[in-house]
C-alpha cells in the first residue's frame, strides 16, 4: 500500500463477476460520498485496479439499505450474466466487479463511472452529443430490457454522458427491479410514469417499456440543455414528436429496442433471444432461490429450472439448496420486491 | 511594480547584513529588486559601507535611494553634527540620500524661521513618505531630481499632498465591477427583447409546395380522380351506368398505397438532422417537392453572412448581459431543432392507415341487392381515401418545410456559441467571486464606476477573442469548448492584469481591439484638491521632515527642485493647470509635491578614504572650508 493521504489500507473480501471468491488488500479512501437516501460511496484500489466500494449509510435505515445494494447487485450479476462472455460489456450500463452480499457490511464494487451526471453537463453537450446521447441511452435500455430489469430510477443524477468517449451510461439500480412484479410507487416524481408516482394510480405489472416513459424526458432535458419536460406538447415544438408515445400509458409505449429502430432505421446492437438462453434462466433461478430463502412468503418470477450452488448468506443462514429444492410458494401478491438477497437486518 | 523597502533602522550591521541577505536570497516573495528604497539609521549610516556595498553588488538592483532617519550626530566631540555617507551610495555612484531628521516632521516655509508641528494625519510623515517614494514612478524621479539638480544628492524631504486612488487598486475594483455587471443573472442595461434571435431562425415558411406534375401531386390527383370515377359509378349503378366500380375503388387504393409508399420512402431517404445534401435535395425535387432555390442565411449590416457568434457579439456589446444573451441562444437552438424526416415516419401512418389502404385494395365485388349494395357502398371508405391523401400532401409540406427547406444555421453552431458563452460567463463570475469586494463610498465610488464603464468595451473584446478562438478551432465536443473558452477567458484576464501591472496601462492589453487612451473616470470635482496640491507653492509652508533644530542643516537653492506627481488617470481631468515637470503615476493613492531641500555641504561627509587615512577634523575642516555661508534665513 503506497499509504496515500486520506486514504487506508483494508482487507476486502468479496466474489468477482465470474463468483470466484477474492480476498485483497485494498487502499481504500477515508472520504465517502453519500449516494441517495441509503448509500455510500468510496474509492477502492488494488492491484492496479480502482473501483466504486457502494456500501449501506452508517447512519440510515438499514433495511431500506440492504434492499438498495441488493438490487444494485443483482442487477449487476444479471447483467453479466446476460452479457457474459460472447458479448464485450455495455459501456451505456454500469458494471458490477465484486460483490459481497452475505455480512451484515454488505458491499458492491463497480467500475468507476464513466463521464458526470447529466445534470452536470447537460449545458455542455453539442447537438450531436445530444442525439449521440439519444442512442447510448436507448442501447442501455435495450441491454437493461434483454436482461429483464426496469431501472424505476433514471434521473438526469442517475444517467451520465462522457463528452470524451461520448457515451451515455445508465447507472444506479438501486430502485430497479425485474419484468413482471407487481409495480409500486417508487422513483423521482419528475421523471417516473405515472404508473409508478406516489399518489397516483400504481397498478399492473412492471414490463419494458415503464423505464420509456423516463427515458423521453430524459432525452427532451438532454435536447433542450437541461430544461424538464412540463408538457408531452413540448416536445413537438422542439421536433420531438416522435417521443409523444412515450408519454403515454405504458402498454401503448414503444419498447426502447422499438424505438431505436424507429429512430435508428436499424435494430439495436443488442442480440435478440439473450433472455431465452440457459444462462439467464439459470441467473433467475439463483435469484429466485436466494430470495425464497431469505423471504419465503415471496413468489416466484418464473418456473425455476436447476440452479447452480448459491454461497452461503451468513450467519445463523444455512446453506441454500438449489433451486428445484426450494419448496413452492404462491405469487406474490403485495408490492415487495421480489429478488432481494435477503439479509438479517 | 513598486520599490521594495528594506528597513535596518534599530538594526546593528550584524543584523542588517543578515536583512540584506534575507531580502536578497527571496527571489520567491521578492522577485525583482531593482528600484530598493533602504530606511536606515541616519548615525548608523557610514558604517553600514559593507551592507550596502553587499546590495549593490548582489546583482538584482538597479538604483538605490536611502531614507535616513533620526538626528545628526557630530563625528567626534566639538565637531558639528553631520551625515556620513558610505561613498558607495553617494550621488557619484547612481544613489541618493533623504534626510529624514524627525519622521514626525515640521510645518516650516522656506522664507520663514518658525516650525509648527504638523497635524491632522493618522500616519507619520515618515509612513507617507515612503508610500509616496515606493511608486516607481516618483522614485525614479526623486533620484534623477537628487542626482542632477542637488548638489550631494542628499536632501531633507517636505511633503504636500492630497489624496488619490490607487490606479493598481482603482483597476482591480472597476475590473470586478465591470465583470459583475457583465455576467449578472438580469437582463442588463439594454431593453432587448426576450426570446430567440429572430435573425438565426429561417426566415419563415418559405415557397414550399408540390409541382402540380409531380409524382406525389400526381398520387394525389389520382386518388381523386379515380374516386370521383367510382362516385359517378356508384350513382350510376342507382339510376344510369350499370358498371362495377369496383376497379375505380381498388385504383384508388393502389394510388393512396403508392402514395403513402412514396411518402415514407422519401422521409427515409432525405432524412436529415440539418440541412439536406444535394443528393437528397435532388430526391426530394424528383418526387415533386419545390423547395426553396437555396438555403436561406440572414446577412448582417456590413453584408457578411450572420453567425451565432456574430450574434452573440452584438447582443452583449449592446448591453445585454451574458446570462441573457445565454438564455437567447438557448432559446433560438431549440427552434433549429431537426429531428430529419424519418422522425415524421409515424405520422405518415397516421396521416393514411394501412387498414384504409388494404380495405380499397381488398374492396369485393358489388354485392347484388338494393340493401346489400347500400352496405357495400358505405363501406368503400372513398371520402376516406381523398382525406387520406390530402393529409399525406400536408404532412410532406409540413416537413419540408420544417426539415428540408431549413438554413445554413444550425443548432448545433448555435450551441457551440452557447456553449463558449457559459465558459466565459463562468470564469469571469469566478474572477469577481474571488476578488476583495471593493468597499466604495462617495466620489471614489463613482470614479470606480466609471472606470469600470471604460473598462466594460474592453471585456467585449475579450468575449469576442475566446470567441474567435473557438471558430478558428472549434473543439471536438461541448464540454472541451466549455473548458476551453473558460481556461481561454482565465488567461486573457491574466494577461490584461500582467499588462496593466508592468506597462501601466490598463486600457490597452494586448487582446483589446477596442481603442482607448484614457477614462472618464475622474471628473472635476474628484481632482479638485489634487489640483490644488500641485498648484501649491513649494516655498510656502509644506510638511517638512525634520526637527526645528535640523532646520539650519538645510539651504535651499533656486531653482527649488520639486517632484510633482499624481495619477495618471486624473491626466485629463486636471487639464493643463498643473506643473510643467509633471510625474504621472501608475499606482499610488497620493498626488502632491515633495520639495526637496538640500543640505548644507558642511552637514554631509561622503568619505572616500578610510578614516586611518584621513583624519576627520581634517575631513571637517575641509568641509567647512568648501561650504558656504549664505546667508539664507535657516543658517
Amino acid at each position: 500500500m503506497s499509504g496515500e493521504p486520506g486514504t487506508a489500507a483494508e482487507e476486502l473480501t468479496f466474489r468477482d463477476a465470474a463468483g470466484e471468491p477474492v480476498s485483497v488488500i485494498a487502499e481504500v479512501d477515508a472520504a465517502e460520498s453519500r449516494v441517495g437516501e441509503f448509500l455510500t460511496a468510496r474509492r477502492v484500489r488494488f492491484n492496479g485496479t480502482e473501483l466504486r466500494q457502494l456500501r449501506v449509510a452508517a447512519a440510515s435505515d438499514r433495511r431500506a439499505g440492504y434492499e438498495r445494494l441488493d438490487n444494485e447487485i443483482l442487477a449487476g450479476r444479471r447483467l453479466n450474466e446476460v452479457v457474459g462472455h460472447d458479448f464485450g460489456y455495455p459501456a451505456s450500463v454500469s458494471r458490477l466487479r465484486g460483490d459481497e452480499a452475505e455480512s451484515a457490511e454488505p458491499f458492491a464494487l463497480l467500475e468507476p463511472y464513466l463521464g458526470e451526471p447529466l445534470q452536470a453537463v447537460v449545458g455542455t453537450m453539442m447537438d450531436d452529443e445530444q442525439r449521440e446521447f439519444e442512442t447510448g441511452l436507448l442501447t442501455g435500455l435495450c441491454w437493461l430490457e434483454a436482461a429483464g430489469i426496469a431501472h424505476r430510477g433514471l434521473t438526469p443524477s442517475t444517467v451520465r454522458w462522457d463528452s470524451s468517449r461520448r457515451q451515455a451510461q445508465i447507472t444506479d439500480f438501486s430502485l430497479c427491479t425485474v419484468f413482471g412484479v407487481p409495480r409500486e410507487a417508487i422513483g423521482a416524481r419528475d421523471w417516473v410514469g405515472p404508473e409508478q408516482r406516489s399518489g397516483g394510480k400504481v397498478s399492473g405489472l412492471v414490463s419494458n417499456r415503464d423505464d420509456m416513459n423516463s427515458a423521453a424526458k430524459l432525452i427532451y432535458y438532454v435536447r433542450c440543455q437541461g430544461e424538464p419536460l412540463k408538457r408531452p406538447d413540448l416536445l413537438a415544438q422542439v421536433g420531438l414528436a416522435y417521443l409523444e408515445p412515450l408519454i403515454a400509458p405504458p402498454e401503448k409505449r414503444p419498447t426502447a429496442r422499438e424505438l431505436f429502430r424507429l429512430r435508428q432505421g436499424r435494430d439495436s446492437p443488442v442480440p435478440r433471444g439473450l433472455g431465452g438462453d440457459g444462462r439467464l434462466k439459470e441467473g433467475h433461478a439463483v435469484f429466485d432461490a436466494r430470495r425464497r430463502e431469505k423471504h419465503p412468503s415471496i413468489g416466484r418470477e418464473q418456473p425455476p429450472p436447476a440452479a447452480r450452488p448459491a454461497p452461503h448468506r451468513g450467519p445463523g443462514t444455512p446453506p441454500q439448496g438449489g433451486a428445484g429444492a426450494a419448496p413452492p410458494v404462491p405469487a406474490d401478491s403485495g408490492k415487495r420486491h421480489r429478488w432481494g438477497l435477503g439479509r438479517q437486518s | 511594480m513598486t520599490a521594495e523597502i528594506l528597513r535596518l533602522s534599530g538594526l546593528d550591521n550584524r543584523n542588517a547584513t543578515l536583512a540584506a541577505d534575507e531580502l536578497l536570497a527571496d527571489r520567491v516573495r521578492h522577485p525583482v529588486l531593482r528600484r530598493m528604497l533602504v530606511m536606515d539609521d541616519a548615525a548608523a549610516l557610514f558604517d553600514r559601507a559593507s551592507v550596502y556595498q553587499l546590495l549593490l553588488t548582489s546583482g538584482r538592483m538597479e538604483r538605490l535611494l536611502c531614507v535616513a532617519v533620526g538626528p545628526l550626530v557630530p563625528p567626534a566631540p566639538g565637531r558639528g553634527p553631520k551625515l556620513r555617507i558610505p561613498p558607495n551610495i553617494s550621488s557619484q555612484q547612481g544613489s541618493a540620500v533623504l534626510w529624514v531628521g524627525d519622521p514626525q516632521g515640521v510645518d516650516v516655509s522656506l522664507m520663514g524661521r518658525l516650525a509648527d508641528g504638523h497635524q491632522g494625519t493618522p500616519l507619520s510623515g515618515l509612513d507617507y513618505l515612503l508610500e509616496v517614494l515606493s511608486v516607481d514612478e516618483v522614485f525614479d524621479k526623486v533620484i534623477a531630481t537628487l542626482r542632477n539638480s542637488v548638489g550631494d544628492g542628499v536632501a531633507s524631504p517636505g511633503l504636500h499632498l492630497a489624496g488619490a486612488d490607487d490606479e493598481a487598486v482603482s483597476f482591480a475594483a472597476a475590473l470586478v465591477l465591470a465583470t459583475r455587471r457583465i455576467t449578472a443573472p438580469g437582463t442588463g442595461l439594454a431593453a432587448s427583447p426576450e426570446g430567440p434571435y429572430p435573425s438565426l431562425l429561417p426566415a419563415g415558411t418559405g415557397p414550399v409546395h408540390l409541382d402540380p406534375d409531380g409524382e406525389l401531386a400526381g398520387y394525389r390527383d389520382g386518388v381523386a380522380a379515380a374516386a370521383a370515377a367510382a362516385g359517378k359509378r356508384r350513382g350510376g349503378l342507382l339510376h344510369r351506368d350499370r358498371s362495377d366500380p369496383r376497379d375505380d375503388v381498388v385504383a384508388v387504393g393502389a394510388d393512396l398505397r403508392a402514395m403513402r409508399d412514396r411518402v415514407a420512402q422519401l422521409f427515409t431517404t432525405a432524412q436529415s438532422t440539418g440541412e439536406p445534401t444535394e443528393a437528397q435535395r435532388d430526391q426530394i425535387i424528383r418526387a415533386g417537392v419545390v423547395l426553396p432555390p437555396a438555403p436561406r442565411t440572414a446577412a448582417g449590416s456590413a453584408g457578411h453572412p450572420l453567425t451565432a457568434q456574430s450574434v452573440g457579439q452584438a447582443a452583449v456589446r449592446s448591453g445585454d448581459t451574458l446570462p441573457k444573451v445565454i438564455r437567447r441562444l438557448t432559446l433560438t437552438a431549440k427552434q433549429l431543432k431537426h429531428e430529419g424526416s424519418a422522425s415524421h415516419l409515424r405520422d405518415v401512418e397516421q396521416a393514411c392507415p394501412q387498414p384504409l389502404v388494404g380495405r380499397l385494395l381488398g374492396t369485393p365485388p358489388r354485392p347484388e341487392g338494393k340493401a346489400a349494395a347500400d352496405t357495400w357502398l358505405q363501406g368503400l371508405g372513398l371520402a376516406d381515401a381523398v382525406r387520406a391523401a390530402e393529409r399525406l400532401d400536408a404532412l410532406v409540406l409540413e416537413v419540408a418545410r420544417t426539415e428540408w427547406a431549413v438554413g445554413g444555421m444550425t443548432a448545433d453552431e448555435v450551441t457551440r456559441t452557447r456553449i463558449v458563452l457559459d465558459g466565459i460567463c463562468k470564469r469571469l463570475t469566478e474572477h469577481a467571486s474571488n476578488a476583495e469586494p471593493p468597499t466604495l463610498r462617495g466620489a471614489q465610488a463613482g470614479r470606480i464606476t466609471r472606470l469600470s464603464e471604460s473598462l466594460t468595451p474592453i471585456l467585449y473584446d475579450l468575449v469576442d477573442r475566446v470567441l474567435a478562438t473557438e471558430a478558428a478551432a472549434p473543439s471536438p465536443g461541448g464540454q472541451q469548448a466549455y473548458d476551453r473558452a473558460r481556461a481561454k477567458t482565465g488567461d486573457l484576464l491574466t494577461e490584461w492584469q500582467a499588462h496593466a501591472a508592468s506597462k501601466g496601462d490598463i486600457f490597452s492589453p494586448p487582446f483589446a481591439a477596442t481603442v482607448l487612451h484614457d477614462s472618464r473616470m475622474y471628473v472635476e470635482d474628484d481632482v479638485a484638491g489634487i489640483r490644488d496640491a500641485l498648484q501649491h507653492d513649494a516655498r510656502q509652508v509644506m510638511w517638512q521632515l525634520c526637527g526645528p533644530g535640523d532646520l539650519g542643516m538645510l539651504k535651499p537653492s533656486e531653482p527649488l527642485s520639486v517632484v510633482a506627481f499624481a495619477p495618471r488617470q486624473t491626466k485629463e481631468a486636471l487639464g493643463a493647470a498643473v506643473p510643467q515637470d509633471m510625474t504621472w503615476t501608475r499606482s499610488g493613492s497620493h498626488a502632491g509635491l515633495l520639495r526637496l531641500v538640500p543640505l548644507r555641504p558642511s552637514a554631509i561627509w561622503v568619505v572616500w578614504v578610510d578614516r586611518e587615512d584621513m583624519g576627520e577634523a581634517a575631513a571637517d575642516a575641509l568641509d567647512d572650508v568648501l561650504s558656504e555661508t549664505g546667508t539664507d534665513p535657516w543658517s
